[in-house]
């Protein structure tokens, strides 16, 4: 099974953990995988992304556009775009709805997506739409906990236990342990 | 989970630049410099899960320093190695180019991170070039796993030759994670001999000195390349049944090439070409001439495709060699979909199904300053100082991104340190346009200094902001130079003063009337002037702060909403990413990313900006 993974979000919310976590898990289910981190210039607060490719023949670390069969991102105007440039017909994608403009609305140059605009292009791709909200969660960089729990239970993938991505959480997490198994348990989807 | 330090054999999922660290650690090599860059700073951060009695390291006043520092250690007969960005070797190369003139009896590897798609460069330069000027051999890995055996590699046949040689990773493998297996650590005592000997030399290529060293140099690269053609580094890949076709790539380009065939069921053979430069020119010959059309798949420049003709052609093998038709082919990087759709150029069989043009909503988001940067607060006071038909230089750094809206600051950019000399450059016989240069303090000690002593001592009429935040920044906070994390601690003040400026003023960057205060005495000043707008990195500091304190939360600021008559400066002029603008059209905080730093608090005409009570 073939399968490829694009997490997506704003510098600053854990893009990177959520995806060495995953990445980690996919591994003890006993997946061939490759990943790879993109960031641009800044520190904080542009676009990042983590790409997870998993499956037999894979030999190049970044998924190309319309390819992948996950689009996990942290934000919604990341997730637009994410949904947009990479996900594949019949996709699925899973966000926090979380939102962060990015100058451009804050002037007033630009209009920040609609829940709609993201209904829209799954509608048009046949895709998945999945949002998370998780009322009363405080901490911002926690929501890639609620994410990852979601993931692991819409996606299904064959060996990807909760069990397994915990024991991966808890030796990434450095702060907060039990908050963040918490909230985890508090996101898991029936 | 591991740590990449683990003394015996192990297995792990690891980015490139750790399994690179790794690697160094395995085959002891004893001296490791760099200067700060993407994609390569991570290689530090796992360096310094080692024990550091082992080997030396250091973060260098720039790239030519380091490399400079690595090659002497080599003399003395320790194996060493230099790692930094593309660009790096732009400054490095002054000295670079003389090494492998030079019998560096320890051995030294260079490693080069080269940025195809520009993610994090001024440009995308294809280092591949400087092989072939330097006569220095290079090495490119395809992947994490690759880079990590090939640098082993690198540091075998350099002490065997006594030659530099170059690893070239691109990015993508820097950043890119496998699983990769690592061997044990041997623990020993290394008794740091000094074995510098001029009888190793000569080493002083002066005149008609130079002959002997350069026919030594051009010597080695025949022997390095009967070396690798025993070696596995080139490496043919069969698909089952010779069709007459066969595809040559090297480095990330071949990883792309090779998915591409996989996954598109074609039987094209594919060469791989690990030692790029020199290239085993028989051994290739040889491989070509059981096909009769051959694709050369470069990211970047035609380097490949020339000398695999030109072998061809010396040859007289007749098979046909296709490669990159359009100019856009020679940009960007080349992922699997983007290598197919350049092969079914020539070949149809790879050719993509149509995909549905759909219209998109979605639009970039750039990065910006983090809130509570000293930087937004300098360029906030600076624009409202400034006149239309000023002129603004940038410099490279965190303060680059003023450039983009609402600052738009530092209108020209070239490299490291340009921005002062630029802008003298401006200012020649121009008295009605005062030209401004930004300059961080990482960049200042990496190559503004020359810079700076010529405007100073020639008197240059501009005003150099140093935009002083004690680190570098945007690689990660690196300790730069003089900022007493590492060796001495130097007083920015003293030196502008010995280097013979004559007007100098500090402000904290947060203190808008203090810099426009003198911001306007630089402006009747006749002659160079330098303010430095100091304010420590807020990011660091936050995250420093979390390390103490895990529990620590920072303050916040809130908007009187009976006072705040939405003129919006904080939002679009100021324009700290904490704040956001809600749909009724009035501004709120967001808590998630304010810190509580307050230098907004300034930019409100209405004084509505409070910092929130009881936040903390």
């Amino acid at each position: 099974m073939n399968f490829n993974i694009y997490i997506n979000g704003v510098g600053g919310q854990g893009v990177g953990i959520l995806a060495a976590v995953l990445g980690e898990s996919l591994i003890s289910a006993g997946y061939e995988i490759m990943g790879c981190d993109t960031h641009g210039l800044a520190q904080r607060h542009g676009s990042v992304s983590s790409h997870i490719r998993a499956g037999k023949n894979i030999f190049h670390p970044l998924i190309d556009e319309n390819e992948a069969d996950f689009v996990l991102s942290l934000e919604r105007l990341e997730a637009l775009r994410g949904a947009e440039n990479m996900l594949k017909s019949n996709g699925t994608l899973i966000f926090y709805d979380s939102v962060y403009q990015p100058i451009s609305v804050r002037t007033g140059e630009k209009k920040y997506p609609s829940l709609q605009d993201l209904e829209k292009i799954c509608f048009i791709k046949k895709a998945v739409f999945h949002k998370i909200k998780i009322e009363g969660l405080k901490d911002f960089r926690k929501q890639n906990t609620a994410l990852i729990s979601v993931f692991v239970s819409l996606a299904k993938i064959p060996g990807l236990t909760h069990e397994i991505v915990l024991s991966q959480l808890k030796d990434y997490i450095k702060y907060d342990i039990e908050e963040n198994i918490k909230i985890y348990e508090r996101a898991k989807v029936p | 989970m591991k740590k990449i330090s683990e003394k015996e054999e192990f297995e792990a999922y690891v980015m490139g630049n750790y399994a690179l660290a790794r690697a160094m650690a395995e085959v002891q090599v004893r001296v490791i410099t760099s200067y700060p860059g993407s994609p390569t700073p991570e290689i530090a951060e796992a360096l310094s899960e080692f024990k550091s009695e082992n080997f030396y390291f250091e973060f260098s006043a720039n790239e030519k320093v380091a490399l400079e520092k690595a090659a002497g250690a080599s003399l003395n007969g320790h194996l060493s190695c230099c790692f930094f960005k593309s660009v790096g070797l732009n400054v490095a190369s002054d000295s670079l180019i003389q090494l492998p003139m030079m019998e560096l009896i320890g051995g030294l590897v260079v490693i080069l991170g080269d940025d195809p798609g520009a993610n994090s460069s001024q440009n995308e330069q294809d280092n591949r070039h400087f092989s072939r000027m330097a006569y220095l051999p290079m090495l490119e890995p395809s992947s994490p796993k690759e880079a990590y055996e090939m640098f082993k590699t690198a540091c075998s046949l350099s002490v065997k030759l006594r030659m530099p040689i170059f690893l070239r990773i691109t990015t993508h493998i820097a950043h890119s994670r496998e699983k990769i297996k690592f061997s044990k650590l041997i623990d020993d005592k290394y008794s740091w001999e000094s074995k510098f000997s001029s009888n190793n030399g000569p080493y002083v290529p002066v005149a008609s000195a130079v002959f002997p060293l350069k026919e030594r140099a051009l010597n080695k690269l025949n022997e390095f390349k009967k070396e690798i053609s025993s070696l596995e580094i080139n490496k043919i890949f069969k698909n089952g049944e010779n069709n007459g076709k066969l595809i040559i790539a090297s480095g990330l380009t071949f990883a792309a090439a090779y998915e591409a065939v996989k996954s598109s069921e074609v039987k094209i053979d594919i060469l791989k070409i690990g030692a790029s430069y020199p290239l085993d020119e028989d051994n290739i010959a040889d491989i070509i001439r059981g096909y009769e059309e051959v694709f050369v798949l470069e990211e970047l420049d035609r380097i490949l495709e020339g000398e695999i003709k030109s072998l061809c052609f010396d040859r007289k093998i007749n098979a046909k060699i296709y490669s990159r038709k359009n100019i856009s082919d020679l940009m960007g990087e080349i992922g699997v979909k983007r290598a197919k759709k350049i092969f079914s150029d020539f070949w149809p069989e790879f050719s993509l199904p149509k995909e549905n043009i759909i219209d998109k909503k979605g639009f970039p988001r750039f990065p910006q300053l983090c809130p509570g940067c000293g930087h937004r607060s300098a360029f906030y006071a600076v624009k409202e100082f400034i006149s239309q038909e000023d002129i603004t230089v940038a410099d490279i750094g965190c303060h680059t991104l003023g450039y983009l809206a609402p600052y738009k600051m530092g209108e020209v950019l070239f490299s490291m340190g340009h921005s002062v000399s630029t802008a003298a450059g401006l200012a020649l016989k121009n008295e009605k346009r005062k030209v401004l240069a930004f300059m961080g303090d990482s960049t200042f000690f990496h190559a503004g200094l020359p810079g700076l002593l010529n405007a100073s001592v020639l008197n240059s009429e501009i005003i150099l902001i140093l935009l002083e935040n004690g680190t570098t920044a945007m690689t990660g906070h690196q300790s730069r130079l003089g900022s007493g994390e590492i060796g001495e601690s130097l007083d920015l003040i003293k030196l502008l003063e010995a280097c013979g400026v004559k007007f100098i003023r500090k402000a904290d960057a947060y203190n808008r009337t203090e810099l426009k205060k003198h911001l306007s005495e630089a402006k009747n000043h006749k002659g160079f002037a330098v303010i430095i707008a100091h304010h420590p990195c807020m990011l660091k500091y936050s995250r420093e702060m979390k390390k103490k304190n895990p529990s620590y939360k920072p303050g916040k600021v809130e908007i009187d909403k009976s006072i705040c008559d939405l003129r919006k400066t904080c939002l679009e002029k100021f324009a700290c990413p904490s704040f956001a603008l809600q749909e009724d059209g009035t501004v709120k905080v967001n808590e998630d990313l304010c810190i509580g730093d307050g230098s907004c608090i300034m930019s409100c005409p209405s004084r509505a900006i409070k910092p929130k009570k009881g936040a903390k």
